[in-house]
Order: structure tokens, then C-alpha cells, then sequence
């Protein structure tokens, strides 16, 4: 099979008299690898023309692969970009994997490959699949949620939220190092959380661990403690519907309320922020509004 | 969904004294002494209705207001409710509650209002407490009615007496200074009476909680977090990543914890100070009993018996993977051979040690070295000397041994002061996905997660698609970090997503086959009466893979194969020497055996044609079931597409000539529909409207290069490869995906006629072409000539026939 070939020369067998016959396979793979070659759909950060960022939300790469349902979206999003990079625009259109998560830990406890090893394996399956569509990612920007150079910059911002709180008066975050220079010099704001109000001299007294504890109630990332179900013989925590009038659904093992260490994230400080963002942005109504009730 | 979800609404925290025993009855005084009950309502105007109080069983006021007679009944009621779920209390259809013989008092009158606990009153919403209207609200009348509480009307004739009425529109009565006031206009008056006299405060509140961030798992971001002496203490950045250890099991750890609980290696940090060795905090902690000691078990390591020469052989330099000290002090001993990380005190017996006498003195030396901490095994001088290697293996074992029996996570609480421990939940699934969109920005940056040149030039993601699922938590949760980092300074915008669009589903086309019951015999759908029935017989109804069905006829051969040959024995009455599948549209699902894979289908007509026909289904938003047929059509319109350009027999037939206005006309129409279409997201209607201009091409058998380049460029997005093909079978050297859009040019696509509405007497009765620039003589030639007109005329002349250019036409007989 020709290779790289961008002129005028069909990869198709020519039959009998010089005739060109759609051979769709073979010219499909003969432009992906084309394509690849030749880095098409690299896109520069530096660019005079306009930009357009178009994006797919990306898969978690099960073993299943694709079936028709997915690429739907992804059809879509790759008929725009192209359409908009034709219009002259400098068009953002990547793909990632959103690796981490339960799925591949069920498996690996089920089949005994390591999480790791299972999604490499899934996502090279994905990608085989989607590259076979001629999708216009520009794969140079992959992102894999599990990879060490992804999380750590995804531990970076958990540390950029626990360092902060929000200040309800300014209505947006600032670090926290900014609270304790409140809390030295003017002692406990006007709202307080779940603590007795403090003058700066009391504030001053307080051993670190009361005062970290004090801090712990205004950090946007907070460790507090969450009412779980707590089985003894399976030795897990279970969910409320693997709950059955207190014991386990499966096997009636007892179960006990238990207060376990569960870390947050403090959204509620945000609530009117994120309500009035509504209002600037395109969702469809029923994404916006009071429509149905989905659990948390 | 997110408003909802956020679920902000006013109204007021209103406080109510509760008539404690030992105050003594002072209903005069509207502001009780002692207990406060808090309560937030959004009703405020309903405040002299409220005939009980429901606070959670949690609450931590109940024990304190219960009353002896009451205390059983609560106590019993709580136990119970310990072991119901959350979901469970709410969801609960059935009333349940206990009196707490206590009562509170109205603020403003100083009614006494009886205090129950119900559980479906959660301690984690609210302030746990709600003051209940029976007159007004559904559930708080059936309470009532379960438990014969008095229902006081405050609404008139809105209460029938058998239901609740939450209107906001009635005149108020019974109701103190708001009597007379329409129950909406009372709201505001409440809350200011409320302020005024400090008993209640004007509220806003949300529906929404915090979210949780943290899974007992393993396979997710570990928190870059270290505990010590029970406070979290964050990571230094310059400490990134904190990277997940490798692990071999996945069980969770002691009480609840993480798999990463499991791995002390990983999660016990030493103490910092002083620099000890790696492991020194499990080491039992002991004390010398004389510095002579040092001396003595220096002579000792010179003066080894040969067992122990043979010992410290196989022990030393970590050779078990432990390591091994020799004539060691501890306290007022000296062990012939320790690992203090294990805690393990190995001796050498000789002979000597059998005798009565020195028993006891090791019993004794056990015993304190055990008090310390130490095990202490013993092994003989035989044993050594002639099976060194097995003595060594025997004390690796039993390290291994004590290392799983002891594989107790020591809880937080246990470690030693100053012990850092890590952190041992990890991330929830939604951490990673909740900033990927920055990232992609700047994949390879090193030093930033994102620079600001990058985030500040692509800014927001103009179009966002995916499913609806997603529309509460990962929403929420990026538009909430994009507005952190924004307010930190990183980044330059603090919307996320400017425009979102959900994709439908495909749902699946599920295909059935007939089997009289008791039977292997397969009846042909249509040959099924009404009922349901096949000759009065009984059927199953089973799912057969769509894959083996051609439209909704059954390949026989393969259905008997399939699932390793279960319908071996089938036989079939067929219908036309068919079997018709009956079918259904139902969620595509591999145990409906009606997904169909996309590299089957790109394998068998192309990925093109697979685009264009995911395309054609439907409009993006909507759900619609798959349907395999209609592949074929869209593959046989893309073999035309291509025969425009060339041809199975005579090769390229792309000609120079200039194009003709009705081909100039076709392609502007297609360029200006497309396009529209396109940027509308209309992506069905355009791949129609690429048939249309095919289908109008080939009938003017039009080859023109002209034509056909802009053509080409109009499919690019739809069938790329295609395109790229002709392209380059069209001489270019150049990429066609990155060529400039075709411009749509208005004067090709004038129309020159138009087909009138032909009305008679102001009705339409039928329609006629005609050219624009016909003349009034010309058009009532035509109409005139028109067999539908001339029927209605009957023979005679039309008074007279209006014609509006471009309009229309009306014959007035």
C-alpha cells in the first residue's frame, strides 16, 4: 500500500480500463495514517487566526469499548471543529481518558490485573476505535487522569483549595494564610461557623490543634467526618441500599452507623456564584433550571 | 437541574423557647428563659398555625426537653431509627414518631406547641427542626391526623378539613397581629416583627451540601496530606506528585479505611527528628542497663561461638531482608542476634541451655525482653550447624509471619506523638475531571498546570457535548474550580463552558423471536393472532442479536448456532419462506442483544458512510433507535457522491468546462443550506441536503471541477476521507481540511419562477409554475390553459384574474 502520498495518487486498484473504484477501506486507512504522518491536526497555542475550543466529555476506557451510542457526540464534535477550522479558526479539539475511578479496581479485584495494566489495555482498544472514525484530535494534548504527570497538578489544586476559604464579604476565595491575619488582629469574623466567637488575644492563646481545627471550618477543602454504614464481617462500608432494616443485603451481616473520616469539598460557599453563572451561559433550560431531581 | 439542585430559598430562622419543667409556667413571657428551639421556614405567615414541632432524633436537645414518663418511648424510638439510611427516612411513605413531652412556645403568643421526634426530620439539613402547619402542609396534616393533634385553621375557607391547602393567597385568621392580612403580603411583615424583637432572623437556604471528596479505595489521586498528632498538614508543592504505590491486594483497610491503609511502607512517615532509620518507630523502645554492657557485647561479637559464626553468616548485611544485629544490649541482656525494625530477638542454644538452672534463667530473660516488646526465638546450636540455610528461612518466616499477623493499621489515635501518617483515602472519580479542560490547554507544562498565556489566549470552551448524566455533579463541580482559581489569580475567566449541548441517546432496535411454549418450534411474527397466541398455544418471547437479523428477518442458520448451538434444535414456521422478527425499541444493552459495534459497521461500509448515516438518524439532542437498514442508503448516496468524480469503468471523469447556471445554482443552494445547517447543528438536515445536491448533480450529469471542488470542501467535516481522496485524485498537493469555506454568492441561486397558489374565488385550488418575469397576459394564458381551472370554470370566462407577482394568483368567477 502507497504511503504519505498527498498527490494525485489513488490508492485504489485501478480495474481494467482505468477505471477508480471506492475502495473505502483502503482509502480510509491510507488518509488516518496520512494524517498521522503529517501531524495535521496539531494546533498551535500561537496562532493570528481566531480561536475555537470545541469538547467532547471523555470516556472512562472500560473493557467494553465502544458501542454505536458513543461516538454520536463525538461525530458531532468533530463535524464542528472541522467545519469551524474551514471558517479560518484555530481550533482546540482534544481527547483524554478519565482512568481513575472504581470500575477498573472491581476488575482488578475480579481478574487480578492491576488497574494500571487493564487501562492501558482499554484505552489502547479506544483509541484503535476512534482513530478507525477519522476523528480531528489533535492527540499531541492527551490527557490520562491516572498519570502521574496529570494528578499532580490535580494534588496541586486540592492544595490550592485547602489553602483558601472563602470570604463572604469580597464573595470569592483568598488563602487562608489571609483568615489567620484576621483572626490575630480582629479575632473571629462577624459570621462564625460551628465555633464560639474569639477575640484576637484568644485567638493568640489557642494551642495550633484548636486553631487548625478552627481553620478546618472556613477551608474550601475540608476533612470532617460523614455518617457511613459500617459492616464488621464484610468489612466494608456500604452503601444505603446495600442497607436492609440494619443489616447487610447481602449475607444479613449486622451493620452499625460509624462516623468515618470523609474529606469535602465546601461547594455551598459557592451557591450563588454558581446560580448566577447561569445566567451567562449557554445549557438548554432543562439543564439550568428546576426541572427533575437527580441524587447526589 | 442545577437551580434546582442548588435549591436556594428565603425565608426565616424564627426561635422558639421550649416550656422547660423547672422554669415554672411562664406563658406570659413571649421570650423564654432556657432552651431555644431554631427553625427555618419559608413560611413565616404561617407562624400562628404551627400545632407541633418535629425536630431530629439526633438533635441534641432531645435528651435534654424529654420527659421521664416520655424517656422509654424516645429512647426505644432512636435505636430504630439508628439503623435506617437516610435515603430510607425520607423516602419512608409511613408515619412514625414519639412525643418528647415537652413543649415550645409560639414567640408571639406563647401558645404551647407540643415537641415530637420523626425521623424523617434529618439532623444534617436545616437546623434539624421544623415547625409544622397541618392546615397548611400535606405531610405535616397526616401527621397530625396519625397522632390526633388539634389542627388549628388559619386559612379560612381554603381548609376543607380533609386536606392540606398550601395556598399563599388566603386571608389569614386566627392569626394574632396578621389577622386580616393576605397570607403572601404577611410573609415580610413576620420577618421584620421577628428582627425587631430578636427572635428570628430573615434567611436565605440551600438544598445543596457540601460535596463529598473521598472514597475508601485504592485506585484513585491519593491526598497530598499528612496527619500528625491529629492535625492535617498539607504537602509542600515542591512535593508533588505524592504517586500511588503499587499494591498486590486491594482489601480495604482496619476499620473502614482505604486499601492504602494496608501499606505502612507507604503511609507512616518516620519522625523527622532525630534522622532515624527507616523503620525505627516500630522499634520497641528499651534502655541499657550499664554501659559496661557495650564493652561486654563488643568482646562477645569477637569471641563467637561457631554456631553463631554460621548464623551471622545467613543473617547478616540484610541477607534475609531484614537486618540483623549481633551481641546487642538490650536493657540488662545481651542478645545474641536482634532485628530491631521486627522486633525480634533471635538466641543460640548450646547444650547448656537444657539444664534446669539455665531454664529458668531464659524464662526469666524471656519474659522482660518480652515485656519490652521483643519476641524472642530460639534455635539450637545443631540446628545451625548443620542446617544454617533452613534456620535462616525459618527466621524469615516467622518475621513474615508476625509482619500479616500484625497488619493492623495503627489507628490514627495510636501513633506515637509527633508519627506522620498519610493520608489514606484517595480522590473520587470526579477529581480528574474536574479541570481536564484547563489542561489540554497545556498538556506538557511542567512547572504550572496550566500557564496563563495558554488559558488566557483559549479562554472558555465555546461548545461543550456530552450527556445529560452529567448534568449536576461534574458541572458543578468544574464550574466551581474554574471560579477558585479564578479568584486565586490563575486563570482569567471564571465560567468554564460557554455553550452546552447534550446529545440524545441511541436507543437500541431490539429484535424477538417466537417460541411456542414446551416446544423448540419458532413461529414467524406475523403468523401471531392478537393475543399473542399461536393456535391458541402459549409463546416465549425471546431476544435475538441483531446481528443475525437482516432488517427484521432472521438468518435461521446462525440463530442455531448461536450461544454455543442453545437453539440447536430449533425449527421454524416460516411465512413466505421467511422468519419475520417482531421488534422493539428499548435501551441498547448487551443483554438485549441489540448493540450493534461501530468496527463492524466501519469494516463493512466505511467510516464515511458510518458518520454520516450516526448523523441522519436524527437531530443531535434527540433520542432515536439505531436502525441498520438505513446504513445502506447512506453508503449507496456516497458511491453516487463518488461516481460524480469518477468511475468504476472509465476512471476520472472530472471535466474543465464552465458550469452552467442550473449546476451554479445547485452547488450555491447546497453551499448555502449546508452551511446553515451546519452551524445550526443541524447535521441531519445537511447530510439530506447533500443527497438532494447529488441526486441534482447526477440528473444534469454534471463533472464540472467548478462545481464538484466546492462540493468537496462542503463534505470535509462529514466524510473527510472521502473527500481527501478526491481531492488528491483532483491533482492538489495541498490538504483538503484546512481549505477556505466556500462563499454562498446569492445571484446563483435566484429563483426565476415560482409555483403559485391558484385560487378560485379567494380559494386555492390547485398551483402552476411560472416563470417571475411572466407578464399578466402571459400568466392568464396559462392559468387559463389549466385543467383544474378550466373544471371549476365550466365553459364560462372568469370575471377577471388577479395576479401578484411572486405572490400570487386568484381567478374571480
Amino acid at each position: 500500500m502507497s504511503t504519505g502520498e498527498q498527490n494525485g495518487n489513488a490508492a485504489n486498484t485501478p480495474s481494467g480500463g482505468g477505471g477508480i473504484e471506492y475502495n473505502f477501506s483502503q482509502i480510509e486507512k491510507k488518509w488516518q495514517q496520512v494524517w498521522r504522518e503529517t501531524q495535521v491536526y496539531k494546533v498551535s497555542n500561537e496562532s493570528d487566526k481566531p480561536k475555537y475550543y470545541v469538547l467532547d466529555m471523555f470516556p472512562y476506557p472500560s473493557g467494553a469499548g465502544l458501542h454505536v451510542g458513543h461516538p454520536l457526540g463525538y461525530i458531532a464534535s468533530d463535524i464542528y471543529s472541522r467545519y469551524k477550522k474551514l471558517k479560518g479558526f484555530n481550533v482546540l479539539h482534544p481527547m483524554g481518558y478519565d482512568a481513575f475511578g472504581l470500575p477498573a479496581e472491581q476488575y482488578a479485584i475480579e481478574h487480578g490485573i492491576h488497574p494500571a495494566v487493564s487501562t492501558e489495555t482499554n484505552i489502547g482498544t479506544f483509541r484503535k476505535q476512534l482513530d478507525n472514525i477519522g476523528f480531528c484530535y489533535d492527540w499531541d494534548r492527551e490527557v490520562r487522569t491516572c498519570d502521574t504527570k496529570y494528578y499532580k497538578w490535580t494534588q496541586w489544586i486540592f492544595l490550592q483549595l485547602f489553602n483558601s476559604y472563602f470570604d463572604r464579604k469580597e464573595q470569592k476565595a483568598k488563602p487562608v494564610s489571609e483568615l489567620k491575619k484576621q483572626f490575630m488582629v480582629h479575632g473571629s469574623l462577624p459570621f462564625t461557623m460551628n465555633h464560639d466567637p474569639f477575640t484576637a488575644e484568644e485567638w493568640k492563646s489557642f494551642d495550633e490543634k484548636i486553631q487548625q481545627d478552627i481553620l478546618m471550618q472556613y477551608r474550601l477543602a475540608f476533612c470532617g467526618y460523614g455518617e457511613v454504614n459500617w459492616c464488621e464481617a464484610l468489612g466494608t462500608v456500604l452503601a444505603n441500599d446495600e442497607v436492609v432494616n440494619g443489616v447487610s443485603e447481602r449475607g444479613g451481616h449486622p451493620v452499625v452507623k460509624k462516623k468515618l473520616r470523609q474529606w469535602y469539598l465546601r461547594i455551598t460557599e459557592y451557591a450563588d456564584r454558581l446560580l448566577e453563572g447561569l445566567d451567562r451561559i449557554e445549557f438548554s433550560e432543562a439543564m439550568k433550571g428546576n426541572a427533575d431531581e437527580l441524587d447526589w | 437541574m442545577q437551580t434546582n439542585w442548588i435549591g436556594k430559598s428565603s425565608g426565616a430562622e424564627i426561635s422558639f423557647g421550649v416550656k422547660a419543667m423547672n422554669y415554672g409556667n411562664e406563658s406570659s413571657q413571649l421570650k423564654a428563659q432556657g432552651p431555644q428551639l431554631t427553625v427555618y421556614t419559608t413560611r413565616p405567615d404561617t407562624i400562628f398555625g404551627v400545632d407541633f414541632m418535629v425536630i431530629a432524633p439526633e438533635h441534641e436537645l432531645v435528651e435534654t426537653i424529654t420527659t421521664a414518663e416520655q424517656k422509654q418511648a424516645v429512647e426505644d424510638y432512636i435505636a430504630y431509627v439508628k439503623s435506617r439510611s437516610e435515603r430510607e427516612r425520607i423516602a419512608e411513605k409511613k408515619i412514625s414518631g414519639v412525643f418528647t413531652g415537652a413543649y415550645a412556645l409560639n414567640p408571639f403568643d406563647g401558645r404551647e406547641i407540643p415537641i415530637w421526634i420523626s425521623e424523617y426530620v434529618l439532623a444534617g439539613y436545616g437546623t434539624g427542626a421544623i415547625m409544622a402547619v397541618p392546615c397548611g402542609d400535606e405531610r405535616d396534616h397526616k401527621f397530625a391526623r396519625h397522632f390526633n393533634i388539634p389542627v388549628t385553621n388559619i386559612i379560612g375557607g381554603y381548609y376543607n378539613g380533609e386536606e392540606a391547602n398550601p395556598t399563599k393567597d388566603a386571608i389569614l385568621e386566627n392569626s394574632g397581629f396578621i389577622n386580616g392580612m393576605v397570607m403572601k403580603d404577611a410573609i415580610d411583615v413576620v420577618i421584620n416583627k421577628l428582627e425587631e424583637k430578636g427572635i428570628g432572623v430573615r434567611k436565605v437556604n440551600y438544598k445543596m451540601r457540601d460535596a463529598a471528596f473521598s472514597r475508601q479505595r485504592y485506585w484513585g489521586e491519593p491526598f497530598p496530606i499528612v496527619w500528625k498528632d491529629g492535625i492535617a498538614y498539607p504537602m509542600d508543592e515542591s512535593q508533588l506528585p505524592l504517586e500511588l504505590p503499587h499494591v498486590d491486594s486491594y482489601k480495604p483497610g482496619p476499620e473502614g479505611e482505604g486499601p492504602l491503609a494496608n501499606i505502612k511502607e507507604w503511609a507512616l512517615i518516620p519522625n523527622s527528628s532525630p534522622p532515624a532509620e527507616k523503620g525505627a518507630a516500630k522499634v520497641p523502645k528499651y534502655s541499657v542497663y550499664a554501659p559496661v554492657q557495650y564493652e561486654l557485647a563488643k568482646q562477645m561479637r569477637k569471641e563467637y561461638t561457631a554456631a553463631e559464626g554460621k548464623l551471622w553468616e545467613v543473617v547478616r548485611d540484610s541477607k534475609l531482608g531484614y537486618k540483623f544485629r549481633r551481641q546487642h544490649p538490650v536493657d540488662r541482656y545481651i542478645a545474641d542476634f536482634i532485628c530491631l525494625q521486627e522486633a525480634l530477638i533471635v538466641e543460640v542454644d548450646g547444650g547448656y541451655h537444657s539444664t534446669d538452672e539455665q531454664k529458668l534463667y531464659d524464662e526469666e530473660r524471656t519474659k522482660v525482653l518480652n515485656t519490652i516488646g521483643f519476641e524472642v526465638m530460639r534455635v539450637t546450636n545443631e540446628e545451625v550447624i548443620n542446617h544454617p540455610l533452613k534456620t535462616g528461612r525459618k527466621i524469615k518466616e516467622r518475621i513474615e509471619q508476625k509482619r500479616a499477623e500484625s497488619s493492623q493499621f495503627t489507628p490514627l489515635h495510636e501513633v506515637e506523638k509527633g508519627q506522620g501518617v498519610r493520608e489514606t483515602n484517595t480522590m473520587p472519580g470526579y477529581a480528574g475531571s474536574s479541570w481536564y479542560f484547563l489542561r489540554y490547554m497545556d498538556p506538557h507544562n511542567d512547572s504550572e498546570f496550566c500557564s496563563r498565556k495558554a488559558s488566557d489566549y483559549w479562554n472558555q470552551v465555546d461548545l461543550y457535548i456530552g450527556g445529560t448524566e452529567h448534568a449536576v455533579g461534574h458541572l458543578l463541580y468544574s464550574r466551581m474550580w474554574t471560579k477558585v482559581l479564578y479568584d486565586l489569580g490563575h486563570i482569567g475567566f471564571d465560567e468554564p463552558f460557554k455553550q452546552l449541548v447534550n446529545q440524545g441517546m441511541i436507543q437500541g432496535s431490539s429484535r424477538f423471536v417466537f417460541r411456542i411454549h414446551g416446544t423448540n418450534l419458532f413461529v414467524s411474527a406475523s403468523l401471531i393472532s392478537d393475543n399473542g397466541t399461536y393456535d391458541g398455544k402459549q409463546l416465549d418471547k425471546l431476544h435475538a442479536d441483531v446481528n443475525m437479523v437482516d432488517g427484521f428477518e432472521l438468518d435461521t442458520e446462525t440463530f442455531k448456532k448461536w450461544r454455543n448451538e442453545e437453539y440447536a434444535d430449533a425449527e421454524f414456521i416460516l411465512e413466505d419462506g421467511k422468519y419475520i422478527c417482531g421488534s422493539e425499541v428499548e435501551k441498547m444493552s448487551k443483554s438485549k442483544f441489540n448493540t450493534v459495534n461501530p468496527d463492524d459497521l466501519v469494516a463493512k461500509y466505511g467510516a464515511d458512510t458510518f458518520r454520516m448515516y450516526e448523523m441522519f438518524l436524527g437531530p443531535v439532542e434527540l433520542s432515536k433507535p439505531w436502525d441498520t437498514k438505513g446504513i445502506e442508503g447512506v453508503h449507496r448516496f456516497i458511491r453516487k457522491f463518488w461516481r460524480l468524480f469518477a468511475d468504476e469503468l472509465k476512471g476520472l471523469v472530472v471535466m474543465e468546462e464552465e458550469p452552467t447556471a442550473a449546476e451554479l445554482k445547485v452547488l450555491h443552494n447546497a453551499i448555502r443550506r449546508i452551511e446553515n445547517d451546519t452551524e445550526r447543528f443541524s447535521f441531519n438536515t445537511a447530510v439530506s441536503n447533500f443527497m438532494i445536491a447529488t441526486n441534482e448533480l447526477t440528473d444534469l450529469k454534471c463533472h464540472k471541477r467548478k462545481v464538484l471542488e466546492p462540493l468537496l470542501v462542503l463534505i470535509v467535516p462529514y466524510a473527510p476521507h472521502i473527500a481527501a481522496e478526491l481531492w488528491s485524485l483532483l491533482g492538489h498537493t495541498t490538504s483538503v481540511i484546512d481549505q477556505p469555506y466556500p462563499v454562498f454568492e446569492e445571484k446563483y441561486v435566484k429563483e426565476t419562477s415560482k409555483a403559485y397558489p391558484i385560487a378560485i374565488n379567494g380559494k386555492t385550488r390547485t398551483e402552476i409554475t411560472i416563470a417571475l418575469e411572466a407578464t399578466q397576459q402571459q400568466v392568464e394564458e396559462l392559468v387559463l390553459a389549466d385543467d383544474t381551472v378550466k373544471k371549476w370554470l365550466e365553459g364560462k370566462a372568469p370575471k377577471k384574474i388577479i395576479y401578484v407577482k411572486n405572490k400570487m394568483i386568484n381567478v374571480v368567477i
